[in-house]
């Protein structure tokens, strides 16, 4: 049927498609309630193109498989345009190989994101190409993730990606993941979206005519189709359909029949029912038994439940699709056109219990050789048929598998399957949920969620301690050092991290030893205390250099910070590089946008602006792709210090214009005192005092809130400056004179300088 | 004062788009030379209008008019 109005709609798509072809390729969403036409929209636009393009459609599942499905199952339909002929090959060997999790994988999720990157160009080199995902507000996190990195990635290929998402999600707590994804498009300024909205009463008016192939269709019908439908087309073109099945309407004929022989449904579930009621009696036992494997079934298990013949089975199957009910989605699966179906069709099931059980069991025998791409699955199906056993097993390595891939939503939502089976499995608590409870946390950690990851990690120690797990005891001491440092909470991350020290140098861990010096010796630069910073770090940087711990990067760049705050200029790069070159390798991108961040750092303090605007740019770079929103905005701000010190300060304004809502919403007060600190730097400049003085305030009430002294004190020998060009001498004194005490404790040579320099001008 | 206009605007935003919205709101503020810490009544009418026009991608028509609506009467 043909497309009823959305000209605006399709004229914008058609738009962003001609600027994808020239090479300027974008992301972009397409918003709307259930059923309003987001998909027939992007249909309409491919329908157009399938000549000029290589068209590839992919959906997300409610019921969820393995991460990164919506670009893993359409490999077949590209995989003729790449150059690189093992190019899928390779990119299916790094998600399913079978390696265990065990440190970090950091360098798994970007390996993955850079062969996805690769296909994508060598197929547009090719042809252009849209792609479109539909329901991309179910997607798992790493999708999410990949989704925002080729956002940025196809800025120069000939590609156009279309998302399809359901606005009424956005209040739902349930999809954090999706709005924080959106957020940070948004702070990217890659956020292009349209919204799709309901049919007005004369778009009613045509549907209805052009689904019957009719010239004029009676008024008062459509008044009552217009009153029950709101205008949503899934429900007019379900309706109608439903009218023609249950032949009260045909195609062709004028409406002539009175209005009051039509039963017209007063909900979307009322449609599906009498639809329900009109198929053969087989066909709705295969969509009862297809709705308890989910929103999407495994053909051969379907067919193992049901014992029907192979021929039958294949009749009624293409009669569900014929019908629309059905649609196959790759070689193994079918899935529900609509998943309100699904829902309705579920919620009619009886014996739920051992339906879910046999569709476990028969996942488990059909599907051995590829078992590790069921795992959530099985785990979903085993818990809702209640057992528990095999439900905690499976979600937790579900959990592991999610947690290698970075997908960490789904990796949460599974170990907490995990938890809660095994809570109801058994009484006690062993080692085997401390490990759980663990690992939860340091994905929670991972994810930002401080609080969660803090509650789950004291959990596991009262189950280790218990159970006098010494080994699992220090690693739980690290991560609430970790999440506490990361909460800026020094005085307890110190604790954490001391009393994990004393513990494993007792058990002659020395890996454990390598993890607690460098958080001690971070802390302890963070406070000032740089010659026990140093101390502690030389004794991580030894051990993990013997090891080949993956840590070592990340305390090459905590050494070069030392030295940079002890005001030497050349010592700290001469670190930051080796950082840089270990980070690279272990493909440690938060850590490697830190060293390039800390790198434009120290040529910004050699006043060496052009080289420090290009490291910030390396850094800004990462942190877009990589989704690291925090070390975006701090390059944009960074960036902007570079800028004022240049002279360009309206280019400054601007950065820091970019960079302050970036911070605000990440609520990261060591960057929002930095942006203070630099548009109060840049009123400085401007000899706007007011304004300069209220935002160098501001950014002190962040750098106390946050516990910063180096940030403490600049600020201060800026306000000290302030007052000097104002002529208040007094006042700077006040301020200089406690400023050079506390620096000299520091041994903070360069902001010693700056603040003596200072002292001259007001004696 | 000008604080508390901020967060009621925030809470607008954040019940059509939830987390997002404190995000919009900041950076609607920064593009109108607003300082989001400081809203003024008089920068209401302005404010409104932005973000009834973000509102009106992610939500459509209806949501838009809605809290252009809300967060101009909160200028009296
Ligand atoms: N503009 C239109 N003209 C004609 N038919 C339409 C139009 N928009 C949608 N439809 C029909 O309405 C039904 C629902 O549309 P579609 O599946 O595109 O909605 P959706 O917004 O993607 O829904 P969901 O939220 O369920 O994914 C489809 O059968 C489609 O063909
Ligand atoms: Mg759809």
């Amino acid at each position: 049927m043909k497309l009823i109005d959305r000209k605006k709609e399709i004229e914008a798509l058609e738009n962003y498609f001609a600027n994808a072809r020239d090479g300027s390729g974008k992301l972009v969403l397409l918003s709307g309630e259930v059923g309003v036409g987001k998909a027939a929209l992007a249909f309409e636009l491919m329908k157009r193109h399938e000549k000029d393009a290589l068209c590839i459609y992919t959906s997300v599942q409610k019921t969820k498989t393995i991460p990164y499905a919506p670009f893993l199952n359409n490999i077949d339909e590209w995989k003729g345009y790449v150059k690189t002929l093992d190019l899928p090959d390779r990119l299916r060997r790094e998600l399913f190989s079978t390696t265990s999790i065990s440190e970090f994988n950091v360098g798994l999720q970007e390996r993955v994101f850079a062969l996805f990157e690769q296909a994508f160009k060598e197929i547009s080199e090719n042809r252009a190409m849209i792609f479109f995902i539909d329901n991309i507000h179910w997607a798992d996190t790493g999708t999410l993730a990949l989704l925002s990195h080729m956002a940025e990635s196809i800025k120069n290929m000939r590609v156009l990606i279309i998302g399809a998402y359901t606005s009424n999600v956005l209040q739902n707590d349930k999809f954090s993941d999706f709005t924080e994804f959106l957020t940070g498009l948004m702070m990217k300024d890659m956020l292009t979206s349209i919204h799709v909205e309901n049919f007005w009463r004369e778009d009613v008016a045509e549907f209805i005519r052009t689904f019957l192939d009719v010239e004029s269709i009676d008024n008062a019908f459509v008044e009552k189709m217009q009153k029950a439908s709101g205008g949503n087309p899934l429900f007019l073109d379900y309706a109608m359909d439903l009218f023609i099945k249950e032949k009260v309407v045909r195609r062709r004929k004028r409406l002539v029949i009175s209005l009051y022989e039509i039963n017209i449904p007063s909900s979307f579930e009322e449609i599906i029912t009498r639809m329900l009621n009109l198929l053969p009696k087989k066909a709705t036992t295969i969509l009862r038994y297809a709705s308890v494997q989910g929103t999407t079934f495994l053909m051969d298990v379907l067919k193992g439940q049901l014992k029907m013949r192979e021929e039958e089975f294949r009749r009624y199957i293409s009669l569900l699709e014929k019908e629309g009910m059905i649609y196959p989605v790759d070689e193994e699966r079918y899935g529900f056109i609509h998943n309100r179906a699904r829902d309705i069709i579920y919620e009619t099931c009886v014996k739920k219990k051992e339906l879910h059980r046999e569709i476990a069991d028969l996942i488990e025998i059909l599907h051995e050789k590829d078992i590790n791409t069921h795992y959530l699955e099985l785990a979903d199906h085993y818990f809702k048929a209640g057992a528990w056993k095999w439900a905690s097993r499976y979600a937790a390595k579900a959990g592991d598998e999610n947690l290698k891939l970075y997908s960490l939503g789904d990796a949460i939502f599974a170990y907490n399957m995990a938890l809660t089976a095994q809570k109801m499995e058994k009484e006690e608590d062993t080692t085997s949920t401390g490990k759980l409870l663990l690992l939860l946390g340091n994905t929670y950690l991972l994810s930002g969620r401080w609080e969660e990851a803090s509650a789950s990690v004291h959990e596991a120690i009262d189950i280790f301690e218990k159970e006098g797990d010494t080994a699992f005891i220090i690693n739980a001491y690290i991560a609430l050092g970790d999440i506490e440092r990361e909460r800026s909470n020094l005085n307890e991350a110190s604790d954490w991290y001391q009393k994990a020290m004393d513990l494993a140098r007792e058990e002659l861990d020395n890996r454990a030893i390598a993890k607690a010096a460098r958080g001690l010796g971070y802390i302890s630069w963070r406070w000032g205390n740089y010659e026990s910073a140093l101390s502690m770090l030389a004794e991580a940087e030894k051990i993990s250099k013997e090891l080949k711990d993956p840590i070592y990067g990340i305390v090459m760049v905590d050494t070069g910070n030392v030295h940079s705050a002890l005001g030497d200029l050349k010592t700290p790069r001469k670190y930051y590089l080796k950082g840089v070159e270990a980070l690279q390798e272990s493909r440690n991108l938060w850590d490697l946008a830190r060293a390039y961040n800390n790198l434009g750092d120290s040529y910004l303090q050699a006043k060496e602006w052009d080289m420090a605007l290009e490291f910030f740019e390396k850094c800004s770079e990462i942190a877009k792709k990589a989704g690291l929103n925090n070390f975006f905005g701090w390059s944009l701000f960074n960036s902007a210090e570079a800028l004022n010190a240049k002279g360009d300060l309206d280019a400054a304004l601007t950065y820091l214009d970019r960079a302050l809502p970036i911070l605000e919403a990440m609520k990261d007060i060591n960057g929002l005192s930095g942006v203070y600190r630099d548009y109060g730097l840049v009123h400085l400049k401007n000899g706007d005092f007011k304004k300069a003085e209220t935002n160098l305030l501001k950014a002190m009430k962040y750098a106390k809130e946050a516990d910063n002294t180096d940030m403490i004190l600049d600020t201060k020998t800026d306000m000290a400056e302030l007052y000097i060009k104002k002529g208040e001498k007094e006042k700077a004194k006040e301020i200089l004179q406690p400023a050079m005490q506390s620096a000299k404790e520091m041994d903070a040579r360069k902001r010693l300088e700056r603040i003596e320099e200072l002292l001259k001008k007001v004696k | 004062m000008s604080r508390e206009l901020t967060k009621k605007i925030q809470e607008i935003m954040s019940a059509e788009m939830g987390h997002i919205g404190v995000f919009i709101v900041s950076k609607q503020c920064r593009d109108l030379g607003v300082d989001p810490e400081d809203i003024e009544p008089e920068d209401l009418n302005d404010l409104a209008k932005a973000l009834g026009k973000v509102m009106l991608t992610f939500g459509g028509s209806e949501k838009a008019r809605k809290v252009e609506r809300e967060i101009k009467k909160l200028a009296n």
